[in-house]
């Protein structure tokens, strides 16, 4: 009867712990030097409530002692992943990751193994037009220290922002952006927002002209150069600028938009 | 003396000693050569292995050519490969003596004899060597020798001992009883394996490692180059790219790779292969840079845009890559320990941090690079990539600006593609970055272009340009400018505009540079040519004289001589423009013109009224030039005379030819209602109908319904059958009316109000004026019952009542149809109200711009301008206006208002000339007459020329009293009184008074209250009882026989 009752209360204890067999497993790894095997509980924003591998006690970590994570997942191949990226095979690459990242989607502020898998999620997310998805995995993501990954969190967010009207918003995220490059981006997603077609490509050419090689946002910028000469009423520019995006970034999801919309606008002339 | 003999003495003891030294030598050497011989074979081997290994090798060298001497004939085979060893050596030995010849004949030698174990090291030797001494072809043969693998005997040789020495090794291993994962160290002692290498078995043991197939390739595709075969060294080139960590290695076989890519012309394989730089360093190397630029360049001239504009960018600019390198250089100074880190400039030391930190570059040991003869160089102690990299950056530094070029291209290949804006702002970087250099100022061209079509950025450009030409007058690029914003306005019509820029063009600095005079040619006849769209016939007639004079047998004589000619057709100067135009014809018998002047001569002869002749030349375009887009018009006029001739078929079937050859609707138009009049003269109604009917058939919504429908109510007016013409008018506008763009039920309104005034009885109209109140009350459209409200005002005369009464209704014109806004302009004239002049005009530009009713409204808001001063906004409505209207009767206002704005503005000779055109105009007959009379006296008495002025003013009041309510006449009395006055003339001005008070057209006006005034009561009342008398006075006299004349 006792052991009846010892079981019921460690059930109990567990259930108010908020702890599951489910819980991810990682290795952490402090900044003092030392590493633990843990089930990941909860992210507490400050702190993580963790429950050492071998403890039935959780415990909780403040974040600015955790220098990274390894997360336990799933096997999935990454190279093909990001073949079907960038193949614009968007929905394919959020099957396939889903199930590898979304339970951890919580810790991405921290470095870990998933990081990259995570921010490809989230791009795949907007572009399949999963615009809701995609702007919570960047307000998860945007915290990393990672300053790749931050950026395009960030972008993320403030193009989601954009495509729901929340211009005061992607003002803001653009104050958040030093990187040049993708300041003058966003201020261009930002003119067309606000209808400014003529004044947007001048802000992107001023990104062609001075940051011809930065292949973070030169794709996307090219991309938004066709869009722009469509808001603009000039489709054969339109066209042009997509058939170049297309050549010059063959081989990536960027080269497969710029596809879909040169052929979409061909067969509509 | 004393120091001449001691340097002398010097010089002589210094001189023996080396002759001393060299004999010694001498006896040493034989002494030497004498002692080898007495040696056996094995102890000249002891003896050169000795000195070798004590690093003698200078004094190895007798020895070892003695002993292949003495081996040369032996065939023992312990001998052969004795001497096989001994040649390797000589061989190598000869390298380090830098004898290259010597070298190669013994590695040679040593390739070709067998047995060969050292083959693969002495075929790379030999590749080095041969290339060193400029021998490329040998060296060519040798490295693809090499590089295709050992010979198969030496193979066979070399496995096979590799199979004895292992099989010897495992028997001494068994022997020692070596445990596995153990073996012996060189001091015999068991030790572990170190990890890693237990399980590795070499594929090919035998091959050259990477490192040596790196040194080879390298010198393959060197010598390729060296024998300008560029192509065969591309494969060598790529497999060090592919292979090599020496980025200064990796930088110049990309360089060669891309240069034999661009010979070969494969402009796939390098738009495929150049986008994998993107990624990597090299491309910070400055000979990838300018091989980029080469490429993209090739690309360029290949037309090949999209390949080259990739390439374009990635080209970095100048001081990008002097930065970057001077950051490598001073990282290579800190490596070598040249320098201590507080010695690096603190401007590197940041990006020093960067790019040390997992360092991308890879240092040679400074050692392997030194040798004795470096070591005499200020620069021995720098490593050989540091000397490389300070000779490459300076070769950059003395290298032309390319950065220009590159932006300018860029822009080029966007413009080309259709991307304007990116080629906009390209070329702006271009000029801003040097606006006086002949690159800077082609983009600043380039860029008004860009801006200009296909962007039609006409207010960004017009900045530009006019401040460009404020601050420019000279060379070629403001014409250039001019010449843009020319053909822009041109293109728009914006006819005005084009001779805002004439000032310019009279500023521009004369030159006799041919290409620029072509240029100032070419913008002097846009002028005219805009002159003439203007209608400002005498100002085209004396620029397209101008182009004439001053640019003799231009590029533009031909057009100018058609022009000119023309001009004075419209002029209807026909006497003079016939030769002209027979003139062009016989000069350019094929001339562009050819057609429309053989044209313009018969329309002289038939102005001329030489019909015949006119006919012929009609004849001679219709059979001549059936595609012209003047022959419909021939045609028509050929069908005008077979009309006046009473030959009516022919005439019908010459319509009908123009009709069926009709380029623009207007050609159509007039042929088709020709037609009809033509019928009309035989009563052939249904024929009109038919025809009517056909062409509204034609073009549809396009057609002119008013005119068709005026023909269709007009013939059957003619038929008798007033009531279904009235009915089709009215069905129409019932129809139509509602719709505010149909601008034909307008033109019918005016017919049927036509009708009614002329063919419909009292009761008839009454019942119409009873139909069209049923329609108002009938109708939610407020446009329809705003146009028949206008139809009824004009039946009953009350227009201005009912424009007065709109202007208080209508805050909002929206629904205000032409003939309304005609009304309301009317009253607003006819009150003096401007204020609504501007929103008038407005409406009928943005909505019915070519109506007929927007007539008003152009007069209406031109006087608004004129009255508040704003003579050059006035000037353009006038232009606009007579770009509509012409020499209409009613546009007579705009001529005389140009006149009357010339005379504010003291332009005197413009005034004359401009008020003259109305009295050459026979439109113009009339109150303009008067008015333009009136204003002639006053442009003279504002020149000072009171006498001229008396005479016109006199001819007013002489020739025209009665027009306008003798306004005219009025005013011209007491102008001419007024000179008179000035000229001294008191008598003759008081005589004038006395007249004015006379002439019975005037003197009751208020301006006669001016002559009462001077005159004086005494005398005014004393005219009163005169003309009370029935009494008239010379001057009335002689006025009354002038008007008689």
């Amino acid at each position: 009867m006792k052991r009846i009752f010892l079981f019921w209360i460690a059930g109990v204890l567990l259930a108010s712990s908020g702890f599951s067999a489910e819980n991810p497993k990682a290795e952490l790894y402090k900044k003092d030097g030392g590493a633990w095997r843990v089930f990941l509980i909860k992210n507490g924003g400050d702190e993580f409530t963790i429950r050492l591998d071998k403890s039935k006690v959780n415990r909780t970590i403040p974040v600015d002692e955790i220098e990274r994570m390894n997360i336990q997942h799933p096997e999935y191949d990454e190279a093909l992943i990001q073949q079907r990226f960038n193949a614009a095979d968007y929905a394919s690459v959020i099957t396939a990751l889903e199930p590898v990242v979304a339970p951890v989607a919580d810790y991405m502020g921290v470095p870990n193994n998933l990081q990259d898998a995570f921010g490809l999620l989230m791009n795949a997310y907007y572009w399949n037009g999963d615009r809701a998805k995609a702007r919570a995995a960047a307000l998860k993501l945007k915290i990393t220290q990672d300053q790749a990954l931050k950026l395009s969190a960030l972008n993320i967010q403030a193009l989601t922002s954009l495509a729901t009207g929340n211009l005061t918003d992607a003002e803001a995220v653009l104050g958040e952006i030093s990187d040049p490059a993708a300041k003058l981006y966003l201020r261009a997603c930002l003119q067309q927002a606000n209808q400014q077609p003529e004044t947007a490509i001048q802000t992107a050419v001023e990104l062609i002209a001075n940051h011809p090689n930065d292949m973070l946002w030169m794709p996307l910028t090219e991309l938004l150069c066709a869009n722009l000469y469509l808001d603009m009423g000039r489709t054969n520019s339109a066209i042009a600028t997509a058939r170049q995006t297309e050549k010059f970034y063959a081989g990536t999801s960027i080269g497969k938009e710029a596809q879909a919309l040169r052929e979409t606008l061909e067969k509509s002339e | 003396m004393t120091q001449n003999r001691r340097i002398y003495g010097g010089r002589g003891l210094r001189s023996n000693r080396v002759i001393w030294t060299l004999f010694f030598a001498l006896i040493f050497s034989l002494a030497g050569q004498a002692q080898i011989e007495k040696m056996s074979a094995d102890e000249i081997l002891k003896e050169a292995n000795l000195l070798l290994m004590e690093g003698q090798a200078v004094d190895a060298i007798p020895y070892l050519e003695n002993y292949l001497e003495r081996a040369k004939d032996s065939e023992d085979a312990r001998v052969l490969s004795m001497a096989q060893d001994v040649r390797f050596k000589l061989g190598t030995v000869y390298i380090q003596q830098k004898n290259l010849f010597a070298a190669n004949t013994q590695l040679e030698t040593y390739t070709q004899l067998r047995p060969a174990p050292k083959w693969n090291e002495a075929m790379k030797l030999l590749s080095t060597g041969l290339f060193e001494v400029g021998d490329f072809e040998a060296c060519v043969r040798v490295t693809t020798n090499a590089l295709s693998g050992l010979p198969a005997d030496v193979r066979a040789k070399l496995e096979g001992d590799a199979a004895e020495a292992a099989e010897e090794e495992a028997k001494r291993i068994e022997r020692k009883d070596i445990p596995y994962g153990y073996i012996e160290n060189e001091y015999g002692e068991l030790v572990k394996k170190p990890k890693g290498t237990e399980d590795v078995v070499d594929a090919d043991p035998f091959a050259y490692t990477v490192a040596d197939l790196l040194v080879l390739n390298m010198t393959l595709g060197n010598a390729y180059i060296e024998l300008g075969s560029d192509e065969l060294a591309l494969v060598p080139f790529t497999y060090v790219i592919e292979h090599t960590d020496n980025s200064i290695h990796k930088g110049y076989a990309i360089m060669q790779v891309v240069n034999g890519l661009i010979e070969k012309k494969d402009f796939e394989e390098l738009t495929q292969w150049i986008p994998k730089l993107y990624r990597t360093d090299a491309r910070y190397d400055i000979r990838v840079n300018m091989a980029l630029l080469n490429a993209a360049m090739a690309l360029f001239e290949a037309k090949e845009y999209d390949s080259a504009l990739p390439l374009y960018r990635m080209i970095l600019p100048r001081e990008e890559l002097i930065n970057y390198q001077s950051v490598r250089m001073w990282e290579m100074k800190l490596e070598a320990e040249m320098i201590t880190p507080d010695q690096v400039p603190v401007e590197y030391r940041s990006q020093m941090d960067e790019t040390l930190f997992g360092k991308k570059y890879s240092l040679v040991p400074v050692e392997e690079f030194w040798s004795e003869q470096e070591r005499d160089d200020p620069d021995y102690n720098k490593p050989k990539e540091l000397l490389e990299l300070e000779a490459l950056v300076e070769a950059l530094r003395n290298l032309p600006p390319y950065e220009q070029e590159v932006l300018y291209r860029s822009a080029y290949l966007y413009d080309d593609v259709d991307r304007p804006w990116e080629a906009v702002r390209f070329f702006d970087r271009v000029h801003q970055a040097a606006p006086e250099s002949l690159i800077g100022k082609r983009s600043f061209y380039e860029l008004i272009r860009v801006l200009l079509d296909p962007l039609e950025q006409r207010a960004e450009a017009e900045e530009r340009g006019f401040a460009y030409l404020d601050a420019n007058n000279a060379g070629m690029t403001p014409r250039q400018i001019a010449y843009l914003l020319t053909g822009f306005y041109q293109k728009h019509d914006l006819m005005p505009d084009i001779k805002t820029l004439l000032p310019y063009l009279e500023g521009f600095e004369p030159t006799s540079d041919p290409s620029i005079r072509k240029y100032d040619c070419e913008l002097y006849y846009m002028q005219a040519v805009a002159d003439l769209v203007m209608l400002e016939y005498k100002v085209a007639l004396a620029a397209f004289q101008k182009v004439l004079d001053e640019f003799p047998q231009s590029h533009q004589q031909e057009g100018a001589t058609y022009w000119h000619a023309a001009t004075l057709m419209f002029l209807q100067e026909y006497e003079a423009a016939l030769p002209e135009l027979e003139a062009y014809v016989k000069v350019y018998p094929n001339g562009e013109w050819i057609a429309p002047a053989l044209f313009q001569s018969g329309t002289c002869l038939f102005g001329l009224e030489q019909y015949t002749n006119a006919f012929d030349r009609f004849t001679v375009v219709i059979d001549t030039y059936p595609d012209a887009k003047v022959f419909p018009d021939a045609c028509s006029l050929r069908g005008d005379i077979y009309g006046s001739w009473g030959e009516l078929d022919l005439a019908v079937a010459d319509y009908r030819q123009a009709i069926a050859s009709a380029h623009t609707h207007a050609q159509d138009k007039y042929a088709t209602f020709q037609m009809a009049a033509t019928f009309e003269l035989e009563n052939k109604f249904d024929q009109i109908l038919q025809v009517v009917n056909d062409y509204m058939d034609r073009h549809g919504d396009d057609a002119d319904i008013a005119e068709g429908i005026f023909w269709i109510g007009k013939t059957k007016v003619n038929q008798g059958l007033i009531d279904e013409a009235v009915q089709a008018y009215f069905d129409a506008i019932v129809q139509y009316g509602v719709d505010l763009e149909q601008g034909g039920v307008d033109s019918m309104i005016a017919e049927l109000v036509n009708l009614a005034r002329v063919k419909m009885t009292a009761t008839q109209r009454d019942q119409l004026k009873s139909d069209l109140f049923s329609v108002i009350s009938g109708s939610d459209s407020e446009t329809l019952q705003l146009r028949i409200r206008a139809m009824i005002a004009q039946m009953n005369g009350t227009e201005i009542e009912l424009g007065k009464q709109l202007i208080a209704e209508l805050p909002d014109l929206g629904n205000a149809a032409p003939p309304v806004l005609s009304v309301i302009a009317k009253a607003s004239f006819e009150l003096a109200d401007y204020s609504r002049a501007e929103e008038i005009l407005d409406v009928f530009s943005e909505k019915f711009a070519e109506s007929e009713f927007m007539r008003p409204a152009f007069r209406l808001r031109g006087v608004e301008l004129f009255l508040a001063g704003d003579y050059d906004e006035a000037l353009k409505l006038i232009a606009d206006a007579q770009a509509r209207y012409g020499t209409d009767y009613d546009a007579a206002w705009a001529q005389l208002m140009k006149g009357e704005i010339c005379i504010k503005q003291a332009r005197f000779d413009a005034a004359r000339s401009n008020l003259t055109a109305v009295l050459n105009e026979r439109n113009w007959r009339g109150v303009s007459y008067a008015e333009a009379t009136y204003l002639l006296g006053q442009a003279e008495e504002a020149a000072g020329n009171p006498l001229k002025a008396h005479g016109w003013y006199q001819r007013v009041y002489v020739q025209y009293k009665g027009y306008d309510q003798g306004k005219w006449a009025a005013d011209a009395y007491l102008g001419s009184a007024r000179c008179l006055n000035q000229l001294g003339l008191t008598n003759d001005a008081r005589n004038t008074w006395r007249a004015m008070l006379f002439d019975k057209y005037v003197n009751t006006l208020p301006q006669a209250d001016q002559a009462k005034q001077a005159l004086g009561e005494e005398e005014t009342l004393e005219i009163s009882q005169m003309i009370a008398a029935g009494m008239k006075t010379n001057i009335a006299v002689t006025v009354e026989q002038k008007e008689g004349e």
